[in-house]
């Protein structure tokens, strides 16, 4: 946020420079309003950084939840404990959720704080939406992680599934706006839910968040079903 | 089924596709009984006991601890189980004190002052990070693990792997103490000397199935046993033809060597009426009966 008022200061100088680039790449970015405070942060911020660093938590918390206790031979012990499968489970899902909301919140914290320093105006409402939406595509990803996690016994490809599968629907999502053939797909795409609906500047998408809170609840419980049937591997 | 049996496995059967498993294993253990479970690497002891504990699903057959059945989750059940694994892995990034509290504290009791006695008896400082400790410590804070809350029913897998004497010498005192309060426990190991110490009963298992269940002094006497005997005069193999029980026979002048398996009665009984002078029996080891049972499958 420390370069916003620089963009500020040379508004016109820079729309113009972003107008020269290819509008391919405008369009990946979605860089249509850069210098304003909601384009700004949606195209530093909201529409790339904040979603990968909390599906990256999501990812690497939940397939590590289970599998790493089985990689490191941890897993006997606590599975033999007086505490159920599904209550453990539970209780690194509540854990990992924690902490994606925790991130999230704490940079919309820092986004309150600052504007004032560097005199961005952001609708509080707004921004509040794309945490929101930021978390919903934390939590759907934290759902497959878990899911893919319950199936695998090894730490390292369980990470590498769920970083592939979220790459991926990263990647047709940027180039949607380009890729024609992309439309087909387009609506199964859990970024498109997340993010296609420009929370900075049009508010919460209550449809796409309520898609990838169900995606991610119904992972979360397929996630349960199998790690109570999984044979728990040794080291 | 005994009313003091508390471990009972009828049949049970791992079936992992092209990987063996297990195969039918069938045995009890008694409240006060330790079972020595033996067998070589890969043989299926690791694999019964995870069975048996719900780690991993039983294919077919029925298993029971203290009268529950064994194969569906049941938390109460898990409370009366020490489960010592073969590989002692625990978290690192604790202090032994701290794993060891959380542990208790996941069961729901308050253990420090067990923790504490039994650290002190196996010689561990609970206060270092476990990153820090060597195999050995490491495999006490396991050992501590499965035996602080007093468990009815103790799975030891490999247990004294890493300790050096004088803590195996406590360890067997702590696990004779749990056997003395009634605790039923199944040791596997691959260290014979130390089942034949420990145990009160064997099993061998080898290739996923059972070979034999026994009391280690019925299986010394059904086993092979080396015999000399020494006569006064000359002997010839003929003179022991009928004899039953008896192979690899060896006659130099005065004296027979043979081996035996079984009842040594007939052999006596004739050495007797020939005049023998001295008799000379080499005790079977549990290994080597081991090895004629694993060999015989």
């Amino acid at each position: 946020m420390s370069i916003y008022p620089s963009i500020t200061k040379n508004k016109e100088a820079l729309q113009g420079f972003l107008e020269s680039y290819p509008e391919a790449i405008r369009k990946i970015f979605r860089m249509q309003d850069y210098t304003s405070g909601p384009g700004f942060l949606s195209t530093e911020l909201y529409s790339f950084m904040v979603p990968l660093v909390l599906i990256a938590v999501g990812a690497t918390w939940g397939a590590s939840a289970t599998a790493e206790e089985e990689d490191e031979g941890t897993a006997d012990v606590l599975l033999t404990l007086p505490i159920s499968r599904t209550r453990i489970l539970l209780s690194k899902i509540a854990a990992t959720t924690t902490v994606t909301v925790f991130l999230s919140f704490l940079a919309m914290a820092n986004i309150v704080v600052l504007r004032g320093v560097v005199d961005m105006e952001i609708d509080n409402g707004k921004l509040l939406a794309a945490t929101l939406s930021s978390i919903s595509l934390g939590f759907f990803f934290t759902g497959i992680a878990f899911l893919v996690g319950s199936f695998s016994q090894r730490k390292g490809s369980a990470i590498g599934v769920v970083t592939g599968v979220s790459l991926i629907a990263f990647l047709i999502y940027s180039l949607s706006a380009l890729v024609d053939n992309f439309d087909a797909i387009e609506p199964y795409n859990p970024m498109e839910w997340g993010l296609k609906g420009q929370p900075l500047f049009n508010g919460l998408d209550g449809s796409g968040n309520l898609k990838l809170l169900v995606g991610g609840i119904v992972f979360l419980v397929l996630a349960i079903l199998k790690f109570n049937k999984k044979d728990i591997s040794t080291p | 089924m005994s009313p003091n049996v508390a471990i009972s496995l009828e049949k049970l059967t791992k079936n992992y596709g092209s990987t063996r498993g297990i195969t039918e294993v069938t045995f009890d253990v008694n409240a006060g009984e330790v079972m020595g479970f033996l067998g070589p690497n890969g043989a299926g002891k690791t694999t019964a006991i995870r069975t048996l504990l719900g780690l991993i699903k039983a294919t077919s057959g029925n298993a029971t601890i203290l009268g529950k059945n064994a194969l569906v989750p049941n938390i109460e059940l898990r409370r009366k189980i020490g489960y010592l694994p073969g590989i002692a892995a625990t978290y690192d990034r604790y202090s032994a004190l701290k794993y060891l509290d959380f542990l208790a504290h996941m069961r729901g009791l308050e253990l420090e002052s067990e923790i504490r006695t039994l650290a002190r008896r196996l010689d561990l400082d609970i206060n270092e990070h476990i990153h820090d400790l060597s195999k050995g410590n490491r495999q006490k804070v396991s050992v501590i693990q499965a035996f602080m809350h007093s468990p009815e029913v103790l799975f030891l897998d490999e247990p004294t792997s890493g300790l050096d004497p004088l803590v195996q010498r406590e360890f067997e005192k702590i696990l004779d103490e749990a056997r003395d309060r009634g605790a039923a426990i199944i040791l596997s190991s691959h260290v014979l000397s130390e089942v034949e110490h420990l145990a009160d009963r064997i099993a061998i298992i080898n290739q996923g199935a059972i070979v034999i269940v026994d009391e280690i002094s019925t299986l010394k006497s059904k086993a092979r046993r080396r015999i000399d005997l020494f006569f006064d005069k000359k002997i010839s193999k003929n003179d022991f033809s009928k004899v039953p029980n008896i192979k690899e026979i060896e006659v130099e002048d005065g004296s027979l060597h043979c081996v035996v398996t079984g009842s040594e009665h007939e052999l006596l009984k004739r050495a007797v009426e020939l005049g023998v002078s001295e008799v000379r029996t080499q005790e079977s080891s549990l290994e080597e009966i081991f090895l004629d049972l694993v060999g015989s499958k």
